[in-house]
């Protein structure tokens, strides 16, 4: 039986000339499920919002959006405000923002009880802590009562589920609910969908930029390209045999990982950068007294040498450490202890310590390309002013020249240099940023989840960039990510972090062949696959990282690890070499963690 | 722990406070010290020992840093000195002799301007774009930008003169009506920033994404603004509220001068005028303690109000 049905839904704006949603018609049965793909600037989220009635005011709808016979578009707030939550719920990206920072949660749930009078006195919490007890959410009673930033990403997006299904709705839009998450809370997030769908039959339409999530979970795709349905079918046909080349290329993207684009030749040098024992730790006012502050150690002595032309990825979930480490190399947070040296030249724990060469040598690129970027100034100033800065020689007309020349290396249209920031897509400001970082030919590029907010192919357009700059200069290049599966495409070396500490340090190559840590297997285990023949596993890990504060005893990973002993709980493994992999588990000799083989 | 933090950050506010109020009053004394002309100056001259008498009387003839010990030293006990005009009574009697009457004004305009300002901002931020919006919007603008000596004569000449509605002035009547057109006068202003302010933010929160969650579950406008966004919305009417204070009391000068209200406002000009030193200098730092404490009181709940900042 036909749930929704979408005939011609045409969405404009009033100042663009093109539609962002163009003639789409598709339509969703009882307990399907739906995968909407595209990336973004597709249409996609625009679509969701149009079956609730949620688009901005200034959106023009046309069309039609039927469900059960009631005619949406158009419809009154009344009309809609009764299928909401009801018989549609929608579940949205970011659950930062997405609940109100300023009620407890147990607020905002109740409200949708009552709203629709689904239960009456003592009921509406009883109602409210199942549903959150039922998503897995622990010890629901006192998070009823809690702040939504009390919470960890993780666990908001399990109550923003909750909020959906508390109405017990027929259709469940999902939209990019993982995006914001780290890949082992979305494998729990994913799995616990899958769940609760398997449990209560709604149906679900799961709007994503990942081809490789959709594989797992949706048993129909509908590909969307410019507000255009581009391909549509079931998934297996569309994985199989997908019609359209931009299909094609999208399942390219996720497919592909197979070694860096760019190989990695050991030269005989020395290291370009060598960081010894470094420590970071932050300080913060005391909660167990009432003055004073107490420390926090973010960065476990650690140490780390990356030679010339290499790329090291750096992976983790968030709060690791990653981004601190990272910091403290460029001189941005203090290091507490250690070194950091240089071309075998020991630098300034502080960036005013530093010289403009070593400043000049070490460059960060951000993940928030177009926020990394001074809003009032042009491109082609932008991208000069490091110029100025480290090589104040030049004339205006040289700076200029290298500007141009730098453009060109980056891929982009000299047309941009008279733009501001904010008229830049994600892709193109990203390449920008690129550009400023290489113009002062630094010997060592930091990216921090520098692809993170791309997608698809923009996302790969910038790992080609970076490994193509690399093979023109030797750059060495530290990659910040949570993700594996870029990890797996441009890194030689990966540093496996978990808590401030690195758990193992292995060739590319050899990781995803042969992990040796538990923890490094449940990583790749929580990349999805790309295959709709593959069912998804249950998720490997349980629960998230605990805050660097609450640091447990002997193995920092053992409440979490499905191999743990008695031993791990006292006693904390050394870091001992094993076949040319560095890697810090009492079991790791023994155990044997190769992922099956995985068919495609 | 929450209790904790937010008491640790009260006390933290009001230490810093203290420095602040020091420097007004090393300030406004000097200030007072620095105006030419003395309390004793008079139109005819005062033979020189009879003068000098005086000055050594109020301790004039000491060095300034001496006096300002002098002076601080009293102060630290409550004490704010003699009125060098009226004499017979100190300026800590004669400003308590006022006080009631101007915080009464001020906190009836505060929350008049409070009541109706949110209620017109919400209208109007509801209303986006539309007339009514245009008119709120429009009015809004008119009271921030006409200054309170134009409109409250011109209030005094149309209810009170023209209409003859209220009484024109203050001794001219003891009902309760007599405080109605000071208080509007002075709340006018605030009014209009509020409502600007409420509009604003109204709108920045009804379009964030957490009010579209709340429509996405099928809440009602009323509810929404009720439950979800008026609390977020009023958080920088909290911050304007230092400021706004200080608004009502330097209005509260001019609107107690127009309406002939024997208030603190009445006082200061009075003194300034008189060239009462210390009746100025006791009513400059009454006024910035007051200003000082309200916005001590606005970051305390600022804290309160944000869960987020609470428990930091
Ligand atoms: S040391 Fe123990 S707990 Fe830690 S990863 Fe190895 S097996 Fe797991």
């Amino acid at each position: 039986m036909t749930l929704l049905s979408i005939r011609d839904l045409t969405i404009r704006y009033e100042r663009s000339p093109r539609p962002v949603v163009d003639t789409l018609s598709f339509s969703i049965a009882k307990g399907d499920s739906v995968g909407l793909v595209g990336a973004s600037g597709s249409g996609k989220t625009q679509t969701a919002l149009a079956i609730l009635g949620l688009l901005h005011g200034k959106a023009r709808t046309t069309g039609s959006i039927r469900y059960a016979q009631q005619e949406l578009v158009g419809a009154s707030e009344r009309v809609l405000n009764n299928i909401r939550a009801r018989r549609i719920a929608m579940v949205f990206q970011d659950p930062g923002t997405a609940l109100n920072p300023y009620l407890r949660i147990g607020t905002q749930l109740r409200q949708v009880v009552l709203q629709h009078r689904l239960a009456t006195g003592a009921e509406v919490n009883q109602r409210v802590i199942r549903m959150l007890a039922k998503t897995g959410l622990p010890d629901p009673q006192r998070q009823f009562n809690a702040y939504p930033h009390q919470l960890s990403g993780g666990m908001r997006q399990r109550v923003m589920i909750a909020s959906a299904l508390l109405g017990e709705p027929e259709l469940l839009i999902a939209d990019e609910p993982t995006t914001a998450i780290d890949a082992t809370v979305q494998a729990q997030i994913l799995a616990l969908l899958r769940e609760l769908r398997q449990e209560t039959g709604t149906a679900l339409l799961l709007i994503t930029h990942d081809l490789a999530i959709v594989a797992g979970n949706c048993a129909r795709t509908l590909v969307l390209h410019d507000g255009r349905l581009l391909e549509e079918g079931s998934t297996q046909t569309i994985f199989a045999r997908p019609v359209q080349e931009r299909t094609r290329s999208m399942l390219a993207a996720v497919r592909e990982g197979h070694g860096p684009a760019a190989e990695f030749c050991a030269s005989d040098r020395g290291p370009t950068l060598q960081v010894r024992d470094l420590t970071v730790s932050y300080t913060e006012p005391a909660s167990d007294r009432f003055w004073g502050r107490s420390e926090r150690v973010a960065v476990q002595p650690l140490s780390v040498g990356i030679r010339r032309g290499e790329t090291v990825a750096i992976v983790g979930e968030s709060g690791c450490g990653k981004t601190s480490l990272a910091r403290a190399i460029l001189g941005l947070v203090p290091a507490r202890g250690g070194s950091v040296r240089l071309f075998g030249r020991d630098l300034s724990p502080q960036l005013r310590g530093r010289n403009n060469t070593e400043r000049r040598n070490l460059q960060l690129v951000f993940q928030n390309p177009v926020a990394s970027l001074n809003p009032a100034l042009r491109i082609k100033t932008a991208i000069a002013e490091p110029l100025k800065i480290h090589e104040p020689e030049l004339t205006a007309a040289e700076r200029a020249e290298r500007v141009a020349r730098m453009l060109e290396r980056v891929n982009l249209d000299d047309e941009l240099l008279e733009r501001l920031p904010h008229e830049l897509s994600g892709g193109q400001a990203q390449r920008v940023a690129i550009a400023r970082a290489l113009i002062v030919r630094p010997a060592l590029l930091i990216c921090d989840e520098a692809v993170a907010s791309l997608d698809g192919p923009v996302r790969q357009g910038i790992l080609d960039l970076l490994a193509e700059e690399q093979r023109r200069s030797a750059l060495s290049i530290i990659f910040i990510s949570h993700d594996l599966n870029i990890v797996r495409q441009i890194s030689h070396r990966v540093l496996v972090m978990y808590m401030g500490r690195i758990v193992e340090t292995s060739v590319s190559r050899t990781l995803f062949s042969k992990p040796l840590h538990p923890y490094s297997r449940a990583l790749i285990d929580c990349v999805p696959v790309p295959d709709p023949g593959v069912m998804p596993p249950a998720p490997p890990v349980t629960g998230e990282a605990p805050s660097v504060f609450a640091r447990p005893d002997g193995c920092v990973f053992h409440p979490r690890c499905r191999y743990a002993v008695e031993r791990c709980k006292t006693e904390m493994p050394h870091e001992e070499c094993i076949g040319g992999t560095l890697v810090a588990c009492h079991r790791a000799a023994e155990l044997d963690l190769s992922p099956a083989r995985r068919v495609s | 722990m929450q209790q904790r933090g937010a008491l640790r950050f009260a006390l933290t506010r009001l230490l810093s406070a203290i420095p602040t109020l020091f420097l007004i009053i090393v300030l406004a004394f000097m200030m007072m010290h620095a105006a030419p002309g003395g309390p004793f100056d008079e139109e005819r001259a005062m033979p020189p020992e009879t003068a000098a008498n005086i000055e050594r009387a109020y301790h004039l003839d000491e060095p300034l840093p001496q006096q300002f010990m002098r002076y601080f030293g009293a102060l630290l006990q409550g004490d704010l000195g003699p009125s060098y005009r009226y004499p017979g009574y100190s300026v800590a009697e004669l400003i308590s002799a006022a006080m009631l009457l101007s915080l009464q004004l001020g906190a009836l305009a505060m929350l008049c301007a409070l009541i109706v300002g949110i209620a017109v901002g919400v209208l109007a931020a509801l209303r986006r774009n539309t007339p009514i919006d245009r008119l709120l919007t429009g009015l809004a603008m008119m009271g921030i930008s006409i200054p309170i000596f134009v409109i409250a004569p011109i209030f005094v000449l149309v209810f009170a003169v023209n209409l003859g509605w209220l009484p024109a002035s203050w001794s001219g009547s003891d009902s309760g009506s007599r405080y109605l057109l000071p208080v509007i006068a002075l709340a006018l202003p605030q009014i209009a920033y509020v409502a600007r302010l409420t509009r604003g933010s109204m709108i920045e929160i009804m379009s964030s994404d957490f009010v579209r969650t709340a429509r996405a579950q099928g809440l009602g406008t009323f509810t929404i603004v009720r439950l979800h966004a008026l609390r977020p919305a009023m958080l920088p009417l909290l911050s304007y509220l230092g400021p706004a204070v200080a608004a009502v009391l330097t209005g509260s000068v001019v609107v107690e001068q127009i309406f002939g209200i024997p208030g603190l406002g009445q006082l200061f000009v009075r003194g300034a005028l008189n060239r009462d030193y210390t009746l100025v200098l006791g009513i400059v730092i009454f006024y910035a303690t007051l200003v000082i404490v309200f916005n001590l009181i606005v970051d305390i709940l600022y804290g309160f109000l944000d869960p987020r900042i609470r428990n930091r």
